[in-house]
């Protein structure tokens, strides 16, 4: 596995890590203003921070790779169209999740309706972490394939 | 292009010239032993500059290496 690959992987967990955080963050938020709730939210913090951190902590041991002979390189052609193509795939998602969440805002609030304007910064990252995961996958199963052809 | 389209006799060209390593062969070409994995499976194929470079470190033509339709894989 090269540098590429195990960077995508890393993100990966991550951002998977992440997401399944923030769905327990609402359990902790709720805690945090209730004294009842205050302990639990607390164990629950700990948990992840411990989770997070120590997966980012150990994950730096995996990254790290010891080259095999003085020459090897860490990237090169293949690598780089893969990462392009990935780059291609996230760019379509961007555009096709904005028109998506427009078209749905349009539907809900119609063609007069208006919205408030924090929630323009919720559509963008509910638009730009989707891509950060397709990005992601499409450079791991791209890697999967083979990488296909070279160009030039 | 399809995976069967370009074949190639890398393997074979390897072990003619002193049981090659595939990390030798990568470093040799300048890229990564992943590529050469992939090109010597068929599922990447090179782009020109990096097909030269292969055959120029078998000291052979880029036609001895790289096959269009059919070959040694």
């Amino acid at each position: 596995m090269n540098k590429t690959q195990k960077g995508a992987w890393f993100s990966l967990i991550n951002f998977i890590l992440l997401i399944i955080f923030s769905v327990h963050s609402v359990k902790i938020i709720r805690g945090i203003f209730s004294p009842e709730g205050y302990p639990n939210a607390l164990k629950v913090v700990l948990f992840w921070a411990f989770l997070i951190f120590g997966f980012m902590g150990f994950s730096a041991f995996l990254l790290y790779r010891k080259k095999q002979s003085p020459a090897e390189v860490e990237s090169d052609e293949r690598d780089n169209l893969i990462q392009k193509r990935a780059v291609l795939v996230c760019f379509v998602l961007v555009w096709f999740l904005l028109i998506i969440s427009y078209v749905i805002l349009w539907h809900i609030v119609g063609l007069d309706g208006s919205i408030p304007l924090c929630i323009l910064p919720f559509i963008y990252l509910g638009v730009f972490f989707p891509a950060i995961l397709f990005y992601n996958v499409a450079v791991l199963v791209q890697y999967s394939w083979g990488g296909k052809d070279g160009q030039g | 292009m399809g995976k069967a389209e370009i074949s190639n006799c890398i393997r074979r060209l390897r072990f003619e010239n002193g049981q090659m390593t595939q990390q030798e062969l990568a470093d040799r070409a300048g890229v990564t032993r992943q590529t050469i994995i992939a090109i010597e499976a068929g599922g990447y194929s090179p782009s020109l500059t990096l097909a030269f470079k292969i055959s120029k470190v078998f000291g052979v033509s880029v036609g001895k290496v790289f096959q269009y339709g059919g070959g040694d894989n």
